[in-house]
């Protein structure tokens, strides 16, 4: 279900007769405001001319003019002068578009993020700028962009899921083959109690003329009946249980491993806790019901349709009479099966709601601990605990009363059966043989039919988390590879950013960046926080694609050439290192599994690692805990310097490298930092300046925008913005890292 | 004005009393503060508006530096107050849902609501869309990062109470 924001040839939509444009006049850019003058949501036309501007009444607000537009009012009409501009003012929520004659406001409009990368790209055109650079857009704001998914329903996420069984698909037919057979053989014990009863218990109850040998083959039977069905059960529920587990498992994979593609956007929109929820117990989840329910169900199922045949061969008249309560069970499954999904995925939202509490806290511990919060985060966990308890009590009220009202149907067939079947004894249309079978086969086809509507439940609930499954696989990477990428070799390291823009929403982040780096050089990135450094350097991460503009790799845009490609010449070192669980040796190669020991050592050496590594316990091998354990917080970041020297990059990427350790720290750092950028291209942020000493060139961002260039003694006589932070910093000896 | 240390002292951030308000010609709102210097292009912002809307306000240049700090709109003198108010009103945008007409039950999660400011059809931010708060309020986030505010989620109809339950 797309938003109408979402589509991309929205001038293809415009009424333009509504306009009432000249012969010669043609629509540059067109798009929809979304809020009108009383800041009420209505969408409204604004359109651009190679002539003029237009706007719908409703929308605009014009200076002074303060009552509603009436409807089937013309558009407002600006012709385009040279004294004609646009701005656009971004408040913390709305952004407002102004057009102006000179310094006077004609009218203004208000817009929501939601439409913010029209309105940008109708105020980039007014501006002339698109026609210089008419490239392809990429997905204007970042965010989660999941595909419309086919169904919409929870039963067709677990349908789809059940696609994963298609490389087993001779096992599951194995598994159905032994099913049927068990079933065959389960129904074979009634059977011949009928001729026991008949033939061997009544006559000799009536005359005493039959021995108890003749009894015997009808146990013999009876015994072999049972063996064989235990046998085939066996078989059954092993080889399915088999397939199940394989299902689950790859659906367990391909889920991780689509995320693993997934963009950085995506992660930071939802909570980890929620996603190891997604994985691990929802996955199991559905492997528990493909094992356990599903083999149940499909074995009842056919008992249930077997029976009804045999006691329809039998007997036809009491087989009708012992069927009348079956709707009345169809019936009550179909009334609660909606409620049952409802409630189930409650319950699951409630679930990993809980495994995100978790997932908040334990990492976190030192800060609880520190501050002494723990009973708190104990009675938010009781919250949350809570929660999945009121969720579940909630759907077990409504699956509770069901299994027991079906028992008491199944009484009410027995009891049928008996009374139906004592007049037809004295009728003596059947006889007392065929009624014990009756009655066997009776209690056997209730108790299916019981577990089988407790199949209900079970499939709603693995419903819930097939979707929840789905959804992970539905969601595409904003940041895609091409469909035919370019190769990229190994590549020289220049690098262009050609006005490159980016958004969160409606805020934009960088305006119209321009840069040329050239192979081997190094830049060092200078500005106060928020100034768009971080953002620019994941833009070279491609992290995330700009929202207008370009950024080439030796000429090649970095979206025509793979990101695996592109990435293994990528080099990053950041503020907070992460190292993950393994040895240091492990972590070292992180990028390169199959480096030597020799060159991990050599890479460790040039990071100003080798030492303390040998320092510790077990060298090379001590194992470091998920977040870096016993090591410090310069080692951790020597470590991830010997990570990044070990893949050899091409373009390096500095983010702080330095900034979280004392001074004494930095200078050792600063020896391997130095050793790492020569040779490579490298971005390097920094808000101690003294670190950038070896920039060939500093960029000064401010808000967005490239404010200066040059090496440091340039811009210090410029005596700008870096003059002012560099004598900030030499006033004080200890920089406080502002904001 | 980008000399200024991002956290300088609040002595000058105090001074309502002593600074006003007023509008140019464009309507945009300016600021004269005690030492007589015109901040053209100025914003209010409330620094709580969920939780504490009555609450501290600050006044920011245009470049998004503080220029000053009042505890509550009414620490202004009286004859700004009115302008505070008006611009906080045509700043702030915290659309109120009344009630939610349809809403999809997989993701996307899109959401048709009625608003206090018009019917909205917007899709929901990936997780932890809804927050329910202690008093009884929720407030929803959707894709774009706008935030709406159910004041009270128990006054909803049953209906729209069923769809946001669902929602998580």
């Amino acid at each position: 279900m797309p938003l109408d924001t979402s589509s991309v040839l929205l001038s293809d939509q415009l009424p333009a007769d509504h306009f009432r444009l000249a012969a010669d006049e043609t629509v540059l850019a067109a798009c929809q405001c979304d809020l009108d003058r009383q800041g009420h949501f209505r969408r409204s036309w604004l359109v651009l001319t190679n002539q003029a501007v237009y706007a719908e009444p409703s929308a605009t607000c014009l200076k002074n003019v303060v009552k509603p537009a009436a409807d089937g009012e013309l558009p407002h009409r600006w012709m385009l002068t040279a004294s004609l501009s646009m701005t656009l003012v971004s408040q913390p929520t709305l952004g407002r578009l102004e057009l102006r004659s000179g310094d006077s406001l004609l009218a203004h409009w208000l817009f929501t993020p939601t439409v913010a990368s029209e309105i940008h790209r109708l105020k980039d055109t007014f501006d002339g700028r698109l026609h210089q650079a008419p490239l392809p857009e990429s997905p204007a704001t970042p965010g989660m962009q999941p595909l419309p998914v086919s169904g919409g329903q929870a039963t067709a996420a677990l349908l789809r899921v059940l696609n994963f069984a298609t490389p087993y698909r001779w096992t599951v037919l194995l598994g159905v083959l032994l099913a049927l057979g068990s079933t065959v053989a389960s129904l074979v014990p009634p059977y011949l109690t009928m001729p026991l009863v008949d033939n061997v218990l009544i006559p000799r109850q009536a005359d005493g003329a039959v021995t108890a040998w003749e009894a015997f083959p009808y146990l013999a039977g009876l015994a072999a009946a049972a063996l064989i069905s235990w046998l085939l059960g066996w078989g059954r529920t092993w080889t399915l249980a088999w397939v199940s587990e394989r299902i689950a498992g790859d659906a367990r994979i391909r889920t991780y491993a689509h995320m693993q593609s997934l963009s950085l956007d995506f992660f930071a929109a939802r909570r980890t806790g929620d996603l190891i929820a997604r994985i691990s117990s929802d996955t199991e989840r559905l492997n528990n019901y493909l094992s356990i329910n599903l083999i149940e169900f499909f074995s009842n199922l056919l008992l249930v349709i077997f029976t009804a045949v045999v006691l329809l061969a039998i007997s036809p008249l009491l087989a009708v009479v012992t069927l009348v309560p079956f709707p009345l069970v169809i019936w009550l499954v179909a009334s609660v099966r909606g409620q049952l999904q409802r409630g189930f995925a409650r319950s699951r939202v409630a679930w990993a709601d809980m495994t995100s509490t978790l997932a908040d806290t334990i990492p976190g511990i030192r800060v609880v601990q520190a501050f002494a919060q723990e009973s708190r985060e104990t009675s938010r966990f009781t919250l949350a605990n809570q929660r999945v308890l009121e969720a579940n009590d909630r759907v077990n009220v409504t699956w509770s009363y069901f299994g027991p009202l079906v028992t008491l149907f199944s009484e009410f067939g027995l009891l049928v059966i008996w009374g139906s079947g004592v007049w037809l004894i004295f009728n003596g249309s059947v006889t007392v043989g065929t009624l014990t079978a009756f009655i066997a086969y009776i209690t056997r086809f209730y108790a299916k039919v019981e577990s089988m509507v407790r199949m209900v439940p079970a499939t709603q609930r693995a419903a819930a988390s097939a979707q929840r499954i789905c959804e992970i696989l539905d969601c595409r990477p904003t940041v895609a590879d091409p469909a035919n990428p370019r190769p990229l070799g190994r590549p020289k390291g220049r690098l262009d950013l050609h006005n490159v823009r980016f958004r969160y929403g409606n805020r934009e982040v960088l305006h119209g960046i321009n840069l040329q780096i050239e192979p081997g050089e190094m830049i060092g990135l200078v500005g106060a926080s928020g100034s768009g450094k971080s953002t620019l350097a994941n833009l070279i991460c491609r992290f995330h694609d700009p929202s207008s503009g370009h950024i080439s790799i030796d000429g090649i845009d970095l979206r025509e050439v793979s990101l695996a490609s592109y990435r293994q010449h990528l080099g990053c070192v950041l503020q907070e290192p992460f190292l993950f669980f393994g040895t240091i040796a492990e972590n070292i190669a992180y990028g390169r599994p199959t480096a030597s020991p020799a060159a991990i050592v050599a890479a460790a050496r040039a990071a100003g690692a080798h030492e303390f590594i040998l320092r510790l316990p077990q060298g090379y091998d001590s194992r470091v805990g998920e977040r870096g354990g016993r090591l410090s917080g310069g080692e951790r970041q020597r470590i991830s310097i010997a990570r990044a020297l070990l893949v050899d990059p091409a373009i390096l990427i500095l983010d702080e490298a330095t900034s979280s350790v004392d001074a004494e720290t930095e200078a050792v750092i600063q020896r391997a930092v130095d050793r790492l950028v020569t040779g490579r291209t490298t971005i390097a942020i920094a808000h101690r300046l003294t670190t950038l000493r070896r920039a060939d060139r500093l960029v000064v961002l401010d808000q967005g925008r490239v404010s200066e260039i040059g090496t440091h003694d340039e811009l210090l006589n410029a005596k700008g913005i870096y003059a002012r932070l560099y004598q900030t910093q030499m006033d004080d000896p200890q920089p406080a890292m502002n904001a | 004005m980008t000399a200024e240390q991002p956290t300088a002292g609040t002595s000058t951030m105090t001074g309502t009393t002593r600074c006003h308000f007023v509008e140019d010609l464009n309507g945009d709102l300016v600021l004269i503060t005690a030492d007589g210097i015109r901040h053209a292009g100025v914003l209010v912002v409330r620094a709580f508006p969920l939780s504490f809307p009555q609450g501290p306000v600050a006044v920011l240049d245009a470049g998004g530096r503080e220029l000053l700090w009042a505890e509550s709109v009414e620490a202004f003198p009286p004859e700004t107050r009115q302008l505070v108010a008006n611009q906080l009103a045509a700043a702030e945008f915290l659309p109120r849902i009344e009630a939610i007409v349809s809403a999809t039950r997989r993701e996307p999660l899109v959401w048709d609501t009625l608003t206090d400011r018009g019917r909205h059809r917007f899709q929901l931010a990936a997780t932890e869309a809804v927050i329910r708060h202690p008093d009884g309020s929720a407030t929803v986030t959707d894709t774009a990062g706008i935030c709406y505010l159910i004041p009270a989620v128990q006054q909803l109809d049953r209906r729209s109470r069923r769809l946001i339950e669902q929602s998580g």
